[in-house]
């Protein structure tokens, strides 16, 4: 891979990375910045002695994924600190953010991406069903189970800082 | 409001430098675990045949984008740029080769035709830059990069190339600096001029020769953040540094310059040879130049603390 290359990817990618990624981090930028550059640098080092893939942004977006994922799962998850990198006292979507991200994260690899791609990405059904290559009726059917797996995940509501003031 | 969603503009540049910094450093080659160790020697051949080859592949690269009306203009652009200059060249050797009949009859003094040379020798000089930036162009398919972080391009590192062109114009001024100070001293010794003057042409050499050390500095920068010993950020810092520290001698030199010059004037002054007014802009002169050397201090601080 050539430095030009290089350095093309990453201006074609960085803005859309950073978006995908602070969709799930709820815009703590601190904690998006973190895991971005970790992203890339796991990328240069995975592509320097070869040619870059194909879609250089997907297989970006899901290293940064699963940086995220593994950053969380690492820290301890109890009533008093919050999510790695994130203050409780952060604003509470941030906190419900990356709750809901993580608990998503523990579903099977199907409803982890439709759920995602509907509430973190925003996409519509016919935009999801494009993606995943099945017909509209298999993604709404595919979100209703993966709605009901989620309610059995997700963490009782606790009371969280709010906005810091 | 900044979205929440969009990266900040810093955070993105300065990612893009580090991730170059670090393209670049794991260009050299590092054995592997298990792996025989490679002599130095060996490790600094294949890193320039490492660059070559990375020139090389960029030129290939910029053939697959020739069509682009983006390098369509840029070169065209250059190459009236050339003209231009090579136009101008004839007319400032016909105006210097005329200073220097003119100077032979004794209708002009030394200063003048030597000027004259001097604005051929540069103009030359711009001739040859502006070739280079076409080369560039044509290699690269982008405007020419002059930053001392940009990659060599080709092959070929036009940066450094620009800065030796710029070496030599520089010593042209210095050189010229010089002769006037010489020139000047023997008439200071003759009483034909004041202190003042002599003071004012070696204030004026002290300048050229500083600009001239900020070129060395750039150009030992450059080589050093090629052969991967510097990054961009620190490359940034030190050049950062090297120029506060040269422009703060420049301005210590034209603080005392100008202080000398300064008690001169309040002790003519006094003898009824000055008017008051001249006293006063020789202070506000000296007050803007140490104003420079303070910045320069205070900017030389702030740089060691980041480095």
């Amino acid at each position: 891979m050539l430095e030009d290359q290089w350095l093309r990817i990453y201006r074609e990618t960085i803005h859309p990375l950073y978006g995908y990624m602070a969709k799930r981090t709820g815009g703590n930028r601190a904690l998006t910045e973190d895991i971005v550059q970790e992203s890339y640098l796991r990328a240069l080092d995975s592509w320097k002695n070869g040619p870059p893939p194909d879609a250089p942004l997907a297989w970006l977006k899901q290293v940064a994924r699963n940086v995220l994922i593994d950053c969380l799962r690492r820290k301890k998850w109890d009533a008093d600190p919050g999510p790695a990198g994130v203050d409780p006292r952060a604003p509470a979507d941030e906190f419900e953010s990356l709750e809901l991200f993580l608990a998503i994260a523990s579903l099977g690899r199907k409803k982890a991406r439709a759920l995602e791609a509907f509430y973190f990405d925003g996409l519509s059904v016919r935009e999801i069903a494009g993606e995943m290559a099945v017909s509209e009726r298999a993604v709404e059917g595919l979100l209703r189970r993966a709605r009901g797996s989620l309610r059995a995940v997700l963490p009782e509501p606790r009371p969280v800082g709010g906005n810091h003031v | 409001m900044s979205d929440r969603y969009e990266p900040d503009p810093q955070f993105v540049d300065k990612l893009e430098w580090q991730l170059a910094s670090e393209f670049r450093r794991g260009s050299r080659l590092k054995p592997a675990p298990g792996r025989i160790a490679v002599p130095r020697t060996v490790v600094g051949l294949s890193l320039a045949a490492g660059v070559l080859l990375l020139g090389v592949a960029a030129t290939k690269a910029a053939d697959l984008i020739k069509d682009s009306w983006r390098r369509k203009i840029e070169v065209a652009r250059l190459e009236t740029e050339v003209k231009i200059k090579r136009a101008f060249l004839a007319f400032t050797r016909d105006a210097a080769a005329k200073a220097e009949d003119r100077f032979s009859l004794g209708l002009v003094d030394e200063d003048e035709c030597l000027a004259s040379k001097r604005a051929a020798d540069r103009t030359a000089i711009e001739v040859r830059r502006a070739g280079l930036d076409l080369e560039e162009a044509k290699v690269s398919g982008e405007a020419p990069r002059n930053e001392l972080y940009a990659p060599v391009v080709g092959g070929r590192d036009y940066v450094s190339e620009r800065l030796e062109l710029e070496r030599e114009a520089r010593g042209f001024d210095r050189d010229l600096a010089q002769a006037r100070e010489n020139r000047l001293l023997r008439l200071f010794e003759l009483g034909l001029v004041s202190r003042e003057e002599l003071g004012g042409s070696r204030t004026s050499l002290a300048s050229e020769e500083a600009a001239l050390q900020r070129i060395e500095k750039r150009l030992a920068l450059r080589k050093a953040f090629l052969t991967g010993g510097l990054s961009a950020e620190e490359l940034e810092i030190q050049e950062r540094l090297a120029a506060a520290e040269i422009n703060g001698r420049r301005a210590q030199s034209g603080v005392d310059f100008l202080r000398e010059r300064l008690e001169s004037l309040r002790v003519r002054e006094a003898a009824g040879q000055v008017s008051g007014e001249d006293v006063r802009l020789a202070r506000m002169d000296l007050e803007a130049t140490q104003a420079q050397l303070d910045l320069a201090l205070q900017e030389i601080e702030i740089l060691k603390k980041i480095r």
